[in-house]
């Protein structure tokens, strides 16, 4: 496990779907699978989002959202510690943003 | 006085034809540079208008799987959306890294992305919208499109119809 993410090689260059169930590459095994451990692991992590044929907004709101909502982290300590690359598409960087600082934790 | 000496003649002429000479460098400058801005204006419109058309159709393909059940068209359509809304992204970036289009319009392609692709989108369990749902959810993709579309005008208007834009339509006129 590295502290750089490229969704592309490292996941999918097909990433679709919310949960499990939508598929063998939805949100929410990205963010379990990748970006949880890469984070408990590393103090910086790098994600680039480039190199895909594109994302589907319900991908993306489960897999970085996800982490507020699920997985115990603030936006707050997300901007210290995850960097998003996204040259092809600015625009995926903003909405992942959008989704973490968007995103409240679930109750338990 | 030496022969070699410039006669006062001589010297108004050699002024004259370096003046002449000036204008002519000049005007050529000028009608080098309008032509370029022209050129590019025109290539950028195209570019525009190829983008415009692609939202469109990015926009009713999402109207259409607004209202289709979890079934194999309905995987093929949003495949093709997520491709048609990663070149219309794509597009839009060169756009904006050459400063046609501003901050703005890309803020317009998250929304018009999340409208057409977020919820519930790709889901094994969705279901189509039906009725008064689905009429609204097709109004929220086009007041989106609409959005985007306006916004990426109002930036090209910004940009070539300014005052000196004015004047060199003038002036070919």
């Amino acid at each position: 496990m590295s502290d750089r993410i490229t969704i592309a090689t490292d996941f999918s260059r097909y990433p679709a779907g919310r949960f499990k169930a939508d598929g063998p590459f939805p949100g929410e095994v990205f963010r379990q699978k990748h970006l949880v451990p890469a984070l408990r692991k590393y103090a910086k992590i790098t994600v680039v989002l480039d190199g895909t044929l594109g994302f589907g907004s319900s991908f993306l709101e489960e897999a970085f959202g996800g982490l507020v909502r699920l997985e115990g982290f603030t936006a707050i300590e997300l901007k210290k510690r995850l960097v998003l690359v996204s040259s092809d598409d600015e625009t995926f960087a903003t909405e992942v943003w959008g989704y973490i600082n968007d995103a409240k934790p679930a109750r338990k | 006085m030496s022969d070699d000496s410039l006669s006062t003649k001589d010297v108004i002429t050699l002024i004259g034809q370096i003046i002449t000479w000036g204008i002519v460098v000049a005007g050529w400058t000028m009608v080098a540079k309008d032509n370029n801005h022209r050129e590019q204006r025109k290539e950028v419109r195209a570019q525009l208008n190829e983008l415009i058309k692609d939202i469109h159709a990015c926009g009713k393909k999402g109207h259409k799987y607004a209202g289709l059940d979890v079934n194999d068209d309905a995987a093929t359509l949003a495949a093709e959306i997520k491709y048609d809304l990663c070149n219309i992204g794509k597009t839009l970036n060169r756009l904006r890294s050459a400063g046609i289009v501003t901050a703005t319009a890309a803020k317009q392609m998250v929304a018009f992305r999340q409208e057409i692709t977020g919820g519930d989108f790709d889901q094994a369990g969705r279901q189509k919208s039906m009725g008064a749902m689905l009429h609204t959810k097709m109004l929220r993709i086009s007041s989106v499109a609409t959005d985007l579309i306006e916004q990426l005008e109002a930036d090209f208007f910004a940009k070539y119809n300014t005052t000196a834009a004015k004047w060199s339509s003038l002036w070919r006129e």
